[in-house]
């Protein structure tokens, strides 16, 4: 039967995927939280400590500009529900938990200069959201579904819709003309099939929805991201494969030369969407010999923000209890560090746009937890000024 | 503990290693059964099932990473254990996901004499492979481990229409995937 191939099929999918869905377990709610290694506290910024910074770590603490967790928090985020795993491992919700969401692709807080790229791509966001929300949702009495099945046509002309609500496997049954019934599932499979060069980026599926999409990035002196061409080094079967070389190759033929100093182990993957824009998940080789897994993503100012963006966020459990502190990377460039006792988050502001990095322990299957050091390390092996 | 120190202690049959093994992915263990049964009884059981298999298994296996093996062998007791007790009345998250993923196959085509699971496999590894890091992600957690569209809402920040609607892209998009590979017509 199909449904048990399909099962089997699926549950033996490669050994790397499975790895990389797998969940952040918060420690702190799980009651486990001897099981890793916690970062060293340190809230910045004295002079003294800067000094004893540039001391033992080559990096150096500044004042001006400092935004620290700000720069990246999404304010609407906070106290967001959050799933967390009781003392049995079994997943619960939360509401109203201290938790919050870091943006990896738009700045929520920036620098004089920079700020009034914030406010137009928060409204050209807050317009195309609308807009994008009224096209996504299906009429009543089709909304809200997590399931919906369109059967045949029966005799009397009518079609019967299976809609599930929510979980609990309740079906309701709709009888509607085979016409209305069309009507649907030509709106599901069009909703269901990107249009265009931003279909995939946008959720466009249509030519209105392109021109509309246009229209405001237009109006707000933006420019939509074309669909990304992606890359891998993880599979030799793959038309996406590409070498680590390769990979750099054209990475840096779309910016103003070497995004990294030191060459990534491996790309598990590489988007790169035309217009100097990219996002990487990349093993980065420390001298410990340890290759934690870094998220990076590089958004020019000039990107229209897309809606599907903001599932790329970067929960934080406890937007109170991070450490925060500064560097100065090899090449002159400012990076915000941002860590818990699960994650690190680096970022920094460039002329050209937003970069934001990210480790999170979860992400790494052999739980090894970085140092301050190894975090330097990778804070220093890319090339912030040749972004863009 | 190191993976590798783990399986070491798995191959000197010492007991330390169930319990490093319960200390490291325990969690993952009981969210990937708990995902698929319900029953918090059930859970516990699966999650001892699943290190005695490690136990019987390792060695001679050397699992890198031990979290994949530890999970995926969580999936298929639980799975297994899912037909054994609920053959009459379905598991709602689980067999729902199932019911989404054979949209991606026509009614009527039947894909057992077509092609052997491991075949499918290979061609869902190479979808997965060309997917966006995130929709891979979600693909995998509804799929694999089985997540409700609530769970992946709250995790994602997105509303359970949003999720639904995105999966809908995956699906079309792995139903296009296996048309390319001549598999469906």
């Amino acid at each position: 039967m199909n449904r048990e191939l399909l099962s089997k099929a699926v549950g033996n999918i490669d050994d790397r995927f499975i790895a990389e869905a797998r969940f952040s377990v918060p420690e702190d709610a799980s009651g486990a939280s001897e099981r890793i290694v916690h970062m060293k506290k340190k809230r910045i910024i004295s002079l003294a400590l800067a000094a004893a910074l540039i001391l033992a770590l080559g990096v150096v603490a500044y004042a001006a500009n400092w935004f620290g967790i700000r720069g990246l928090l999404r304010q609407d985020s906070l106290g967001d529900t959050v799933v967390y795993h009781d003392e049995d491992g079994i997943p619960n919700i939360e509401i109203g938990h201290h938790s919050g969401r870091l943006s990896i692709s738009e700045a929520q807080d920036a620098p004089e200069e920079y700020r009034e790229w914030i406010e137009k791509k928060t409204a050209a966001y807050e317009e195309w959201a609308a807009y994008y929300t009224e096209i996504h949702t299906l009429p009543e009495p089709y909304a809200p579904f997590i399931g919906l099945s369109i059967l045949e046509e029966k005799p009397d002309g009518t079609v019967d819709i299976i809609i599930e609500r929510d979980e609990s496997g309740k079906k309701e049954t709709i009888s509607v003309s085979a016409e209305e019934a069309k009507k649907l599932l030509d709106r599901l499979e069009a909703m269901g099939t990107p249009y265009g060069n931003y279909g995939n980026e946008y959720g466009v599926f249509d030519a209105e929805s392109e021109a509309k999409l246009l229209e405001i990035a237009s109006k707000y002196g933006l420019t939509p991201r074309q669909s990304g061409e992606s890359y891998t080094c993880a599979t030799a079967a793959g038309n996406r494969y590409r070498s680590v070389d390769d990979i750099l190759a054209l990475l840096n033929a779309q910016n103003s030369g070497s995004v990294f100093s030191k060459a990534p182990s491996f790309f598990d993957s590489v988007v790169l969407y035309g217009n100097s824009g990219f996002y990487f998940n990349a093993y980065m080789p420390l001298t410990n010999g340890e290759h934690p897994l870094i998220t990076g993503r590089f958004t020019p100012w000039t990107e229209m923000p897309a809606v599907g963006d903001q599932t790329m966020d970067i929960r934080v459990l406890n937007v109170e209890g991070v450490e925060e502190r500064g560097a100065t990377a090899a090449d002159g460039t400012e990076v915000t560090i941002i860590a818990d006792q699960n994650q690190v988050t680096f970022y920094a502001y460039l002329e050209s746009g937003l970069f934001v990095g990210n480790w999170t322990l979860a992400h790494n299957s052999d739980r090894y937890a970085l140092t301050e050091q190894d975090v330097d390390e990778i804070v220093n092996m890319l090339i912030y000024s040749n972004m863009g | 503990m190191e993976d590798s120190k783990i399986i070491a202690l798995f191959y000197e049959r010492s007991e330390q290693a169930i319990s490093e093994l319960d200390r490291k992915y325990g969690a993952a263990v009981k969210k990937t059964a708990s995902n698929i049964l319900k029953n918090k009884q059930d859970v516990e059981e699966c999650t001892s099932d699943t290190y005695l298999a490690v136990w019987d298994t390792v060695p001679p296996k050397k699992p890198i990473p031990l979290i994949s093996y530890v999970c995926k062998i969580a999936r298929n007791l639980a799975v297994n254990r899912v037909h054994a007790i609920t053959a009459a009345k379905r598991n709602a998250t689980y067999d729902l996901a199932l019911d989404e993923l054979e949209e991606c196959i026509p009614s009527g085509f039947d894909l057992e004499t077509e092609l052997e699971a491991r075949e499918l496999t290979v061609m869902i590894n190479r979808f997965l492979a060309d997917l966006p890091a995130e929709d891979r992600k979600l693909f995998v957690r509804r799929y694999w481990y089985s997540c409700s569209v609530a769970e992946l809402a709250a995790i994602t920040h997105a509303t359970p229409n949003q999720i639904s609607v995105r999966l809908f892209r995956i699906r079309e998009k792995l139903r296009r995937a296996l048309m390319k590979e001549g598999l469906l017509v």
